[in-house]
């Protein structure tokens, strides 16, 4: 097997985790300011604060949901 | 002698179709690393950005004040603004159906579908059941 080869291949696979560690790492940030201009917009439709909030976390928990689903299909293929 | 030879011919095609393999995968790699990150990073951000969030909210708050004007109690308005949200957030659920479980159903028709892609690609080919 070429060195080349298997170098490329590492450098691809370490591109790839590294990619994907900088997405999940970000994607907390993403939700949470996501949610403060969701809850603004309710609050300006009228709605009362602690219901606004209580929907803002309801739509931020979406986040959980898909990475408890994630980590479900992860370990489903690990076995 | 001959067996020797014989011996040779298969170490270098085996480790030619070695290198053959080598290549394919890091040719996969490469696709993959450019390609996953940017599909899981469209669909995040197509959920989990400010504009997004703010559009979303638009759509609820209005959903809401429609609702509130049409002389709904405060409490059915949020309940139902609240099930309108979970349209939008579904994510989760979306997931789960694309998912394969044991014994799903999903996952066998998908068997079937790539099994009769595959005969059809071999009996294009021209090649029939013996001469696989």
């Amino acid at each position: 097997m070429k060195a080349s080869t298997m170098l490329k291949g590492g450098l691809y696979l370490s591109k790839l985790v590294f990619d994907l560690l900088l997405i999940w790492l970000t994607l907390g940030w993403k939700v949470r300011k996501a949610g403060k201009a969701f809850e603004k917009e309710l609050i300006n439709s009228g709605m009362p604060k602690e219901t606004a909030k209580k929907l803002a976390k309801k739509y931020s928990s979406v986040k959980d949901e898909i990475m408890k689903q994630l980590w479900g299909s992860v370990g489903k293929f690990r076995r | 002698m001959e067996v020797k030879d014989e011996m040779i011919d298969e170490e270098k095609k085996h480790r030619k179709r070695g290198m053959e393999e080598a290549e394919e995968v890091k040719e996969i790699l490469g696709v993959v690393s450019k390609e996953v990150p940017a599909l899981i990073k469209s669909i995040m951000s197509a959920v989990f950005s400010e504009d997004s969030g703010r559009d979303m909210g638009k759509a609820a708050g209005a959903f809401y004040k429609e609702l509130k004007e049409s002389g709904i109690p405060e409490e059915t308005a949020v309940r139902m603004t609240e099930n309108y949200i979970n349209v939008f957030t579904s994510l989760g659920d979306i997931m789960k159906k694309f998912e394969f479980g044991k014994g799903n159903k999903s996952r066998s028709e998908v068997e079937k579908e790539i099994e009769r892609t595959i005969r059809e690609k071999l009996a294009e080919k021209g090649l029939t059941k013996e001469e696989e």
